[in-house]
C-alpha cells in the first residue's frame, strides 16, 4: 500500500463538496482548503451539487491557500446526475447555461443539456441515460466511487468509457456522516430515522486520504492516475475581481455626463461660480478614470422617471450625484468630500444607493428589466446561514423535541451565557449536550438562497457568462452570490431600496396640492433655513417624521436643543447604539461650542483636554469626536500616518463582520503609527476604542445628509401641513409606532380624528385642513380591490342608503357587515341602528342572491324585518377595537376610569414639574425597544402616552427581570417611578409597573 | 320524561386535585405542554380570577404567574368518568354521558322511588361526594336541554340543585345570556346572534320564527326551539362492547421509528395471545398515539377476522407513516380491538402451515418460562419487555 506523499501523487481528489451544496455538504471551503494543502494536494476541485454559490470564495480561499481551483458542478435533475469539470471557458459558460436552464425547467435533463453543451466539460458519471448521449461526443469517464463499484464497472463495459476513482466527499471526516445525516433530515423536514436512502450519502463519502483511497481501488490502477489526467485538464479559472460596469448607451458617455451634469448644475445653483465647477471637473475627471460615468448615466435615467428619490450611502457626496436628481443636499454647501465615495486609492466599487418610494420599487425594477433585457440584469442573493439559535431549533426538531422543551432550554442557554459565575456548567438532560455540540457545528451553513432587497447588477454581456441565473419566486432572477461574493467578483452593485418616508411625502405633497392649490416640488423642496422647521426638530417634536421620529432620537434632539441642518447630520449619526459612549459628550461640547441655531460661538474655545493636536484638528467639525465613518479615515491618517487607501481599507473592515484576523494586523499597525507620531499606548488605545464604536451599524456624512435632508422635508411638512403629513405618514404604514399611537399624537397636535363613513372616507386615511378622516384601510377583512371599488363608484355620486349602496357596488355579505359594524353608515342612516341595518343587508342578500327570483317571492317581505335594539356602548367599543385595532372615541385609558379614580396619579404633560420626585401616572404602552447592557443584561425603554400627552420610562435590568412578563403592546399600565432630567430630556425610572 | 343533569364542575382540576391536595392552594388549570397550548380546564378559582377554556396557556402564566398548570391525564380522568358512571347508573339504568363529569339520566318512572325529585337529587349528589369527594350539581327538567342549563345556572348560584317545572322552561330561559343555548358552541351562529344584537334568550323569543330560520336556516329555527325550551332528544345510552386493550408510555420518549413499530409489534403479540386465550378473533383495531406534546393521533382499522399477530401487524404498518407523521417523539401508545367470541374466521380448506401454528406454541413457552423467554425479530428494539 501507498504511504504518504508517495500516495498523494498518484491519487487527487476530484470530486469534494462544501457546506454551498446546500444542506448536503457540511465543511466549510477554508476547511477544505487547510486539508487538502496539509496533504499535499496542490490543486482543489469543488463541485457542489447544482450550484455554485460557493465559486468567489473559491477563489479566494484557493488564492490565500495557494492552491489551484478547478471549478465544477454535480448536476442532480430528475433521477438523472452527472459530475462536470470546467476545463476551459467555454465550459465554464456552458456549465453556467446549463445550471441556468436546470433552475428555470423543472422537466430540464442533464442527459439533453450535456447532448449539446458538453464542450470544455470533463463528464463523469454512471447514469446510463447521460452516457448515451454523451459517450461517443463528449470526455466521459465512469464514476468508480464506494456507493456504486459495480454500476462503474457495468458502464465501463456497456459504454466503453474509463473509470476514474471518486470519494463525492460531501464531509471531510466518516464521523461528519452524522451531521450530514442531520442536515439532509433538516432539509427534508424528516427524522433521522425515517431519512429516504436516496437522499443521503453513503457514509463512505467523506474526504477520504489518499492512502485510503489508493487501498479502496488497488485493482483500478488506472482509475487513480485519472484523476491527476482531469486535474492537469482542467486549467480554466474564472478571472474575479476585475470591474464590470452596466453597458453604455451612449458613444460618447463621458460627454453626455458632463453635459448632463452641467446642465443640472445650472437647474440647481442659477449660475456657475469657479468653485462649483472646479468641483465638478474633478469630480468628473475621477468619475472617468474610475470608469463609473456608466453607473451614473443609468441611475439617473432610473431616478428622472419617478418622482421621489433620494441618493444614501456616499454618493451623496458628489456634486455630480447632486446635479443629476441623484441626491438633493449640496455638497458644496454642507461640506461634504466627494473623496469618500471615490479616490485615486480606493480599489472596490464604492455602492451607489437610491431610495425609492416603497409602492414604486417594483415599477423600478421593471423599467430596468425592460429596459436591459433579463440576460443582461439580475438580482443580488442572500445566502441566508444557520444562525446559532435556528441551527439548534432545527436540530431540536429533528431529535423530536416539542417548541416548548425547546424555548426552554434556549432561554436556559442565553440565560446561562449572560450569567456571571459561567464556570457552573449548564446541566442539560439528554439528548440537549449533543444537540448543543452539534448546533455549535452548523453554525453558518448555508440554508438557502432569498432575494437581496434592492442590489442589482447589470452587465454588458449576457450575465450567464459570468455565473447561472436563478429564477426567483418574486418574479427576478438573481446571481449565485450576496453583496460581498457579488463585489469580489467584480460587478457594479446598484441598490434600489424601498422607502417609506418618500411615499408620506409624495402623499402629503399631492393633498398639499388638493387641499390649498400648493404646489411643491419635492426635488426643490429645501426647508433647511425655514425657523418653524428648526423649531419642531428642536423640540423632539417629531413622531412620523423620517429617521428622526423613534424616542431616544426625540430625546436627543431635546437634550442637544438645536433643530438646524448641521446638527440633525450629526444626530442621525451619533444615534447608533454603538455610539452611546460618546453621545452624551458629544451633546455638551456641540452645547458650549454652538448658539440654538447651531452657529459656532466665535468667542467660545474647547472646554476639554485634547488628544492629541493633530486628532483634534482633523475632527474639528465634530469637536474633537468620531462620528463619521470617514472620521476613522481621518484619524488613521492624522494620528497613525496611515495613507487615505489604508485609512479606506480601515474603516471597510471595522464595519464588516468576521474581520477579526485581519482587524488584529490593523491595530498592531495603527498603535505603531500612533507611537511614532508621538502618543503613548494607553491614548492610541482609547482612538482605537472609539474608531470599535464604529462596527457593524454606522454611516458616513454624506449619507446623514442625504437622510437629514428627507427628515427636515418632513418635519416641514408636519409642521405646516400637520393633517395632511400624519395621513400620510399613518396610510403609508411601516413607521415606529400603530397607527393609533399616531392619531393619538394627531389629537394632540390639535387634530380632529373622524371615523370611517362610507360617503366621506377614501381607501388610505385622508388629511383635510385639520381634519384626519379614517380610511377603509383601517377596517381589518375589507378587500383591497373592494376598497377601491366602493370609493371609485362613488365617483358617479354620493351613495343615498344602504340599499343605494348594495345594489352599486355589490360587496360580499360579510365585507357589508363589517363597513356597518364599524360604523361606516351611521351617518348616511341616522334613523337605523347597526343591527337593524344588519337584517337590511341579511335580506338584500337573501333577495339578490337567489338565482330564480323572479319565480318565487322573496323569503321575507322587508317590512317584516324588526328593528332592533342598539348595542350597548361597551359593545360599539369593543367593536372599534375588534374592527379598526384601536379605539377612536376615547382614549383607552377612559375604560379604566374607576380604577383610575381611586389612584394618586400625575398627568403625562405635567410630569416636568416633578423632577427628582416620586409619582404615578396611567400609561398606555405605545412603543419599547428592549436593549442588552455591557454586563449583557436586558433593559427596557417603553414609551406610554395617557390623556394628555406621551412620556418615556426606562426598565432597568432588575426591573425588567420582574416586570418583563406583564409587557403587552397597547395594554394600560400604571407606573410608579422617578423622574429624571437628563439634560433637558424627562423620563420616568420606573421601580413598579402595574398591569391594569 | 323527566331528566336530571349531573355537572361535576370542573371535573379534571377536581380529579387532579384529588391526586394532589397541594394543588388546593393555588388556582390550577389543566393544558397540555406544547408551544401554542390553550387552557384545556380551570378550576373554579381559577375562572374567578378570569381564566377561561380556550384561553392561550403562555398568556395564562404571563398574567397569572401563581396559577399551577398541570397536564391533561387521559387515561386517570377516563378510569375517575367510568367509577362516577357506576355510580350514577345505581339511580336510574338510563344514563348517558356528556363528557367528562357530565351525565345525564332518564328518571322517567322513578319518582316513586324517592318521594319526590329533589330527595332523588340530593341522594345522588350525597353519594357522589361520600364515595368519590366529587361535588356535583343537579339540574332537572323535562328534556336534556333544559336540565344541562338548569344544572349549569344552579352552579353559578353554588345551589346543589334547580327544578324546571313542564311549561316553565320559557320564563327560565328568557333571562339568560344566549350563550346558554348549545347553538352559541357554533363559531357562525355566535357570530349572527352579536351582530343582530340577540345577545338575550328573551330577545330571540321575542322574534317571529321564521325569521330567526330566514337568518340562520336551519340551525336558526333549532335555535328558536331550543329559546322556548323545546328539545325532544331522548337519553341514549352508550353501547357497549367487549374490548381488549395494551397501552405503553415511553420511558424516555423517542421518536426512533424502529423502536416505535418494534412496541407496537409487541403490543400486538400480545393483544393476540389475549384473544387466543380468550378463544376470541378481532376485525378492528383503535390506535391511539399521544405525541410529546400532547397532541393525539387516533386511528380506526378494519380487517378480516384475526387472532394471528401477521394479520394485525401488516394492517397496523401499513400507514405507519400516515399515523405517525410528525417528527415529534411519541409518549403513549395504545391499542384496544373489539373481541368477537364467536369465531367468524372462514376456515380455510388447505390449512398453510406457518406463522399459524406457531403462534400457540409460542404462547405455550412464554407461559411457561414468561413473557421474555422468546420473541420475534421485528420485536425486538421494542420497550414493553
Amino acid at each position: 500500500m501507498a504511504t504518504g506523499a508517495a500516495a498523494g501523487t498518484r491519487f487527487q481528489h476530484i470530486h469534494i463538496h462544501s457546506q454551498y451544496s446546500l444542506m448536503w455538504g457540511t465543511a466549510p471551503i477554508e476547511g477544505l482548503a487547510k486539508v487538502l494543502r496539509a496533504r499535499g494536494q496542490k490543486v482543489f476541485p469543488l463541485s457542489d451539487r447544482n450550484g455554485l454559490y460557493g465559486l468567489v470564495e473559491h477563489l479566494q480561499v484557493c488564492r490565500d491557500y495557494d492552491l489551484r481551483p478547478v471549478v465544477g458542478c454535480e448536476l442532480v435533475a430528475n433521477g438523472e446526475w452527472a459530475h462536470c469539470l470546467v476545463k476551459t471557458r467555454e465550459g465554464y459558460h456552458n456549465l453556467c447555461t446549463m445550471l441556468t436552464q436546470a433552475y428555470r425547467d423543472p422537466r430540464w435533463s442533464p442527459a439533453r443539456a450535456l447532448r449539446d453543451l458538453h464542450e470544455g466539460l470533463i463528464v463523469i458519471t454512471n447514469c446510463d441515460a447521460v452516457l448515451e448521449e454523451t459517450h461517443a461526443t463528449a470526455e466521459v469517464y465512469a464514476d468508480l466511487w464506494p456507493g456504486d463499484l459495480k454500476g462503474a464497472r457495468r458502464c465501463r463495459e456497456r459504454w466503453g468509457v474509463p473509470l476514474v476513482a471518486n470519494a463525492h466527499a460531501y464531509t471531510v471526516t466518516p464521523e461528519a456522516h452524522h451531521l450530514h445525516r442531520v442536515l439532509r433530515a433538516i432539509d427534508t423536514n424528516s427524522k433521522l430515522s425515517r431519512l429516504d436512502p436516496d437522499a443521503v450519502m453513503p457514509a463512505a463519502s467523506y474526504l477520504a486520504s489518499a492512502d485510503e483511497m489508493i487501498a479502496r481501488f488497488e485493482t483500478e490502477p488506472k482509475a487513480l492516475r485519472a484523476t491527476h489526467e482531469i486535474l492537469e485538464a482542467c486549467t480554466y479559472v474564472p478571472t474575479i475581481g476585475a470591474l464590470i460596469f452596466p453597458p453604455s448607451r451612449f458613444d460618447d458617455h463621458q460627454k453626455v455626463l458632463r453635459d448632463k451634469t452641467y446642465a443640472g448644475l445650472m437647474r440647481r445653483y442659477g449660475q456657475l461660480t469657479p468653485q462649483i465647477c472646479e468641483r465638478a471637473d474633478r469630480e468628473l475627471d475621477m468619475i472617468r478614470r474610475k470608469g463609473f460615468s456608466n453607473c451614473f448615466l443609468v441611475i439617473e435615467d432610473v431616478v428622472g422617471r419617478f418622482s421621489l428619490t433620494c441618493g444614501r450611502g456616499s454618493a451623496a457626496a458628489s456634486i455630480v450625484s447632486y446635479a443629476l436628481g441623484i441626491t438633493h443636499v449640496d455638497p458644496i454647501k454642507h461640506n461634504l468630500f466627494f473623496e469618500r465615495f471615490l479616490n485615486p486609492g480606493r480599489v472596490d466599487p464604492p455602492d451607489i444607493d437610491i431610495d425609492f418610494a416603497w409602492d414604486e420599487r417594483d415599477r423600478v425594477r421593471d423599467y430596468l428589466w425592460q429596459r436591459y433585457g433579463g440576460e443582461h440584469i439580475a438580482m443580488v442573493c442572500n445566502h441566508n446561514r444557520l444562525q446559532p439559535r435556528s441551527a439548534m431549533r432545527e436540530l431540536a426538531k429533528v431529535y423530536g423535541l416539542d417548541a416548548r422543551e425547546i424555548e426552554k432550554v434556549s432561554h436556559d442557554l442565553v440565560k446561562h451565557k449572560r450569567a456571571r459565575d459561567k464556570k457552573r456548567a449548564l446541566d442539560l438532560a439528554d439528548p440537549w449536550p449533543e444537540i448543543v455540540q452539534l448546533a455549535r457545528r452548523l453554525e453558518g451553513v448555508p440554508r438557502h438562497i432569498s432575494v437581496h432587497c434592492g442590489g442589482v447588477v447589470i452587465t454588458p454581456d449576457p450575465i450567464t457568462h459570468h455565473c447561472p441565473l436563478r429564477p426567483m419566486p418574486i418574479g427576478y432572477d438573481v446571481v449565485p452570490w450576496d453583496k460581498d461574493g457579488v463585489e469580489d467578483y467584480g460587478f457594479v452593485k446598484l441598490d434600489f431600496l424601498g422607502n417609506r418616508s418618500l411615499a408620506v411625502i409624495r402623499d402629503c405633497l399631492a393633498s398639499v396640492r388638493e387641499n390649498y392649490r400648493v404646489d411643491m416640488d419635492y426635488a426643490s423642496l429645501n426647508p433647511v433655513d425655514d425657523p418653524r422647521t428648526s423649531e419642531l426638530i428642536r423640540s423632539g417634536n417629531t413622531m412620523g417624521c423620517f429617521y428622526v421620529e423613534s424616542p431616544a432620537t426625540r430625546q436627543l434632539l431635546q437634550k442637544v436643543r438645536m433643530g438646524d441642518f448641521e446638527t440633525l447630520v450629526a444626530v442621525s449619526s451619533i444615534i447608533r447604539p454603538a455610539a452611546n459612549k460618546v453621545t452624551g459628550e458629544w451633546i455638551k461640547r456641540h452645547r458650549w461650542m454652538c448658539d440654538e441655531q447651531g452657529r459656532r460661538r466665535p468667542d467660545r474655545k474647547p472646554n476639554w483636554r485634547p488628544i492629541h493636536p493633530d486628532f483634534e484638528a482633523t475632527l474639528d467639525e465634530s469637536h474633537g469626536l468620531m462620528i463619521y465613518q470617514e472620521d476613522v479615515t481621518r484619524t488613521a491618517m492624522a494620528v497613525a500616518g496611515f495613507s487615505a487607501a489604508e485609512g479606506d481599507v480601515l474603516r471597510k473592515i471595522i464595519s464588516k463582520k468576521h474581520k477579526q484576523k485581519v482587524l488584529a494586523d490593523y491595530r498592531e499597525k495603527f498603535v505603531a503609527g500612533c507611537i511614532k507620531h508621538g502618543l503613548d499606548q494607553a491614548r492610541a488605545d482609547t482612538i482605537w476604542q472609539m474608531m470599535m464604536s464604529f462596527a457593524g451599524y454606522s454611516f458616513c456624512k454624506p449619507h446623514s445628509a442625504s437622510y437629514a435632508m428627507v427628515s427636515f422635508k418632513s418635519a416641514f411638512l408636519k409642521f405646516h401641513y400637520p393633517a395632511e403629513f400624519m395621513a400620510a405618514v399613518i396610510s403609508n404604514q411601516g413607521g415606529f409606532y400603530s397607527a393609533y399611537a399616531y392619531l393619538s399624537h394627531a389629537r394632540r397636535l390639535g387634530l380632529t380624528v373622524v371615523p370611517p363613513e362610507i360617503n366621506g372616507s377614501r381607501v388610505a386615511y385622508h388629511g383635510y385642513r385639520g381634519t384626519i378622516r379614517i380610511g377603509f384601510m383601517q377596517i381589518k377583512g375589507i378587500p383591497q380591490a373592494l376598497r377601491e371599488r366602493i370609493v371609485a363608484v362613488r365617483q358617479d355620486g354620493p351613495y343615498v342608503d344602504l340599499n343605494d349602496f348594495l345594489q352599486r357596488v355589490r360587496p360580499p355579505l360579510e365585507a357589508c357587515k363589517r363597513l356597518i359594524l364599524a360604523g361606516c353608515f351611521d351617518v348616511l342612516e341616522p334613523e337605523r341602528n347597526r343591527p337593524t341595518l344588519i337584517w337590511r343587508a341579511l335580506h338584500w342578500f337573501a333577495c339578490h342572491q337567489r338565482q330564480h327570483e323572479d319565480l318565487w317571492d322573496a323569503p321575507v317581505r322587508a317590512e317584516e324585518l324588526p328593528e332592533m335594539e342598539d348595542y350597548p356602548a361597551a359593545t360599539k367599543l369593543a367593536l372599534e377595537r375588534r374592527l379598526l385595532g384601536f379605539l377612536v372615541s376615547l382614549h383607552p385609558l377612559h375604560l379604566y376610569k374607576e380604577v383610575l379614580a381611586k389612584v394618586a396619579r400625575i398627568r403625562a404633560a405635567d410630569i416636568a414639574g416633578y423632577v427628582g420626585r416620586k409619582v404615578c401616572l396611567a400609561g398606555w404602552l405605545i412603543t419599547g425597544k428592549t436593549v442588552t447592557t455591557k454586563e449583557d443584561e436586558a433593559m427596557s425603554f417603553l414609551t406610554f402616552e395617557d390623556e394628555s400627552d406621551v412620556f418615556e420610562t426606562v426598565l432597568f435590568p432588575r426591573a425588567y427581570a420582574q416586570y418583563a412578563p406583564l409587557l403587552d403592546r397597547a395594554h394600560a399600565y400604571l407606573v410608579q417611578g422617578t423622574v429624571c432630567d437628563e439634560m433637558g430630556a424627562v423620563s420616568v425610572t420606573i421601580e413598579a409597573l402595574v398591569r391594569l | 320524561m323527566t331528566v336530571f343533569h349531573v355537572d361535576i364542575e370542573s371535573f379534571l382540576t377536581q380529579i387532579e386535585r384529588l391526586r394532589d391536595p397541594a394543588l388546593w392552594a393555588r388556582p390550577l388549570v389543566i393544558a397540555p405542554e406544547h408551544g401554542r397550548a390553550t387552557v384545556t380546564a380551570a378550576s373554579p378559582d381559577a375562572k374567578q380570577l378570569g381564566i377561561s377554556k380556550g384561553m392561550s396557556l403562555s398568556y395564562v402564566q404571563r398574567t397569572f404567574p401563581g396559577v399551577a398548570v398541570r397536564v391533561p391525564d387521559e387515561p386517570v380522568y377516563r378510569r375517575a368518568h367510568q367509577q362516577v358512571s357506576r355510580l350514577v347508573q345505581h339511580f336510574s339504568p338510563v344514563v348517558e354521558p356528556l363528557g367528562y363529569g357530565h351525565f345525564a339520566l332518564d328518571m322517567s318512572g322513578m319518582r316513586a322511588m324517592y318521594g319526590n325529585w329533589d330527595n332523588a337529587a340530593l341522594k345522588l349528589n350525597r353519594r357522589l361526594k361520600e364515595a368519590l369527594r366529587l361535588p356535583a350539581t343537579v339540574g332537572i327538567a323535562h328534556n336534556k336541554l333544559v336540565s344541562t342549563i338548569a344544572a349549569k345556572e344552579v352552579q353559578k348560584a353554588k345551589e346543589p340543585l334547580c327544578a324546571v317545572a313542564l311549561g316553565e322552561e320559557p320564563g327560565f330561559l328568557a333571562p339568560l345570556s344566549s350563550r346558554a343555548l348549545p347553538e352559541w358552541e357554533d363559531k357562525g351562529v355566535r357570530k349572527l346572534l352579536f351582530e343582530l344584537n340577540l345577545q338575550n334568550i328573551e330577545r330571540i323569543q321575542r322574534l317571529p320564527r321564521h325569521l330567526m330560520g330566514f337568518a340562520a336556516g336551519e340551525l336558526g329555527l333549532r335555535l328558536h326551539r331550543h329559546a322556548f325550551g323545546v328539545d325532544p332528544r331522548p337519553v341514549t345510552p352508550p353501547h357497549d362492547r367487549n374490548a381488549l386493550c395494551e397501552e405503553y408510555c415511553f420511558q424516555p420518549d423517542t421518536n426512533d421509528d424502529s423502536v416505535i413499530k418494534a412496541t407496537l409489534l409487541q403490543m400486538v403479540t400480545r393483544l393476540c395471545a389475549r384473544l387466543r386465550a380468550a378463544s376470541a378473533a378481532t376485525s378492528e383495531a383503535r390506535l391511539a398515539l399521544r405525541f410529546t406534546d400532547d397532541v393525539w393521533r387516533r386511528r380506526h382499522i378494519r380487517f378480516h377476522p384475526t387472532r394471528q399477530e401477521q394479520g394485525l401487524q401488516k394492517a397496523l404498518l401499513r400507514h405507519y407513516a400516515r399515523w405517525c407523521d410528525r417528527r415529534l417523539r411519541v409518549r403513549y401508545l395504545s391499542l384496544s380491538c373489539p373481541a368477537i367470541r364467536e369465531n367468524h374466521a372462514q376456515l380455510p380448506l388447505f390449512p398453510e402451515a406457518g406463522a399459524e401454528q406457531v403462534s400457540p406454541h409460542l404462547d405455550q413457552i412464554r407461559k411457561r418460562f414468561g413473557r421474555h423467554a422468546i420473541q420475534r425479530g421485528g420485536e425486538l428494539f421494542g420497550q414493553v419487555g
